[in-house]
């Protein structure tokens, strides 16, 4: 642990100071590829790419963990794909092509609050920060299910070829509220429409309670980024990493 | 960019920059929630070819962005005056200047930044999403809409200052409260107290075009507008600017 105590050369805190930048940047170009349908573009210019890491990706929501790339993209990409064709069924007029993807459709994703710890060897990085996002599917009557979307969004970065990419990824849903209804009239046990939710996290890879909303108090608290050294899996964002919310048996 | 490819002081130097960016953008959204929006014209560049576009076209030149943001402090203004009128046991007394913005909010916060500065260090680029609400004053008296949009912009480096010389302002979501987003918005009942807001106009844009649909059930799909890529020089990248078709993906 030695290098652990070694006081950084000015060029490595300057490089500390800029890893932090390429992170919020490579947070915030996921935001809007998925907003904008850039799916394939997010995974081939975001996500990790080295085999090993490819296999160890991960990329969880409240309902449980797809684990290895190939699941993440299936997931991701094909299943997201396949429920843009289902919505754009319903509009018999429009051509049913890639290119009419999202037709009565809006999408906003975003990441502020943003919090990094950057390990002290340098290798990863660890992320916090917070979605408030909006999703509508449109119907051709006019109508649409409209939502703002609520969602902690924590992260574990490491660098490739000097680059930094996403390696583990989980999307922690607070709430999905529909857009114009009286909040008094949502149900009291599951406030954060838990429907919504399950439909948004499909059927991961790992079924797991990866985050309950009621409890968000503690899951914040024991996931946020600490100081570190060197990466520790059983602090990971994925199905290893279990926070205190398991042991103390809130969730089960 | 490769960071091992820079020096230290060539990092730091990109890094200023891109905080100077970043800060022109606060204060300009901070600018919209304190009612300061006749002085958003002191984070623009002198040149005359700048350009502000909205969802219904170009504001370009001085005299047509200025004359955009006076049109919104004109309003201001007059929804102060109205207010005060309307409020008299709680604004009496009080001078236009103390009264300017009262009752009224844009609150319009910025976050997920994408921000590219030139190798030739003379530009930057940079994209914000805006996740806001909005309260106009209306015929109706006060109205309250969500506010989701994007601001993408080009600086230039304008006698030592980082200046706007072009900028996206493009509404995605512009609903009144309480409604869905696709939900008709039927008319509210008019307050007399608030009739002279139907005065209220705005100067046409320079160049009227449709840059953005606000969502509709029956709209194409529209992403965000392009975001930032590393460049050398800004004429030989597209620019947020009228010939740069980069407000649509």
């Amino acid at each position: 642990m030695a290098d652990a105590n070694r006081t950084l050369t000015q060029e490595e805190q300057v490089w500390r100071l800029w890893d932090k930048e390429e992170i919020k940047d490579l947070l915030n170009r996921f935001a809007y590829y998925t907003a904008n349908n850039d799916r394939r573009r997010a995974i081939t210019e975001l996500w990790v790419a080295g085999d090993e890491n490819r296999s160890t990706a991960s990329l969880g929501y409240n309902n449980g963990y797809y684990t290895g790339l190939d699941n993440i993209i299936a997931h991701y990409v094909v299943d997201a794909e396949a429920r843009g064709f289902e919505a754009l069924s319903a509009y018999s007029g429009v051509a049913q092509t890639e290119d009419n993807l999202g037709y009565g459709c809006s999408f906003v994703h975003t990441m502020n609050t943003p919090y990094i710890e950057v390990a002290g060897n340098g290798r990863t990085a660890k992320y916090i920060g917070y979605d408030c996002g909006l999703s509508c599917i449109g119907s051709p009557d006019g109508s649409s299910d409209s939502n703002f979307t609520f969602a902690k969004v924590y992260a574990d970065l490491i660098q490739e070829d000097g680059v930094w990419k996403i390696w583990h990824l989980l999307i922690a849903y607070d709430h999905i509220i529909p857009a114009g209804i009286s909040y008094g009239d949502l149900d009291p046990e599951a406030p954060w429409g838990a429907d919504s939710v399950e439909r948004a996290c499909g059927d991961p890879t790992v079924r797991d309670v990866a985050y309950d909303a009621l409890y968000g108090w503690v899951d914040v608290w024991e996931r946020l980024p600490r100081p570190y050294y060197s990466f520790d899996n059983a602090k990971a964002y994925t199905a290893d990493g279990k926070p205190a919310c398991y042991k103390i048996g809130l969730y089960k | 960019m490769k960071k091992q490819n820079y020096s230290k002081e060539d990092l730091l130097t990109r890094w200023e920059i891109r905080r100077e960016v970043q800060n022109i953008m606060g204060k300009y959204s901070q600018s919209y929630c304190i009612k300061q929006e006749g002085a958003l014209g002191q984070f623009w560049s002198r040149r005359d070819d700048i350009c502000l576009g909205l969802n219904n076209g170009w504001y370009v030149g001085q005299e047509a962005v200025l004359g955009y943001y006076a049109a919104i402090d004109a309003e201001t203004a007059l929804a102060s005056r109205l207010i005060a009128a309307r409020f008299p046991e709680k604004l009496a007394g009080k001078t236009e200047e103390e009264l300017f913005g009262v009752g009224q909010i844009s609150y319009r916060p910025i976050d997920t930044q994408v921000v590219e500065v030139a190798d030739d260090l003379q530009s930057a680029k940079g994209l914000w999403v805006v996740r806001g609400l909005v309260e106009w004053v209306t015929t109706a008296g006060p109205v309250s809409f969500w506010d989701f949009s994007y601001w993408a912009v080009d600086f230039i480096l304008e006698d030592g200052a980082w200046k706007i010389l072009h900028m996206l302002d493009l509404h995605e979501i512009d609903k009144r409260q309480g409604l869905g987003l696709t939900d008709a918005e039927p008319a509210l009942p008019e307050d007399p107290a608030f009739a002279e807001m139907a005065s209220v106009t705005y100067p046409a844009p320079t160049v009227p075009c449709v840059l953005r649909e606000t969502y509709r059930a029956d709209r194409a799909f529209t992403p965000s507008p392009r975001l930032p890529e590393p460049y050398r020089t800004l004429d030989e990248t597209f620019s947020y600017g009228m010939e740069g078709g980069a407000w649509n993906g």
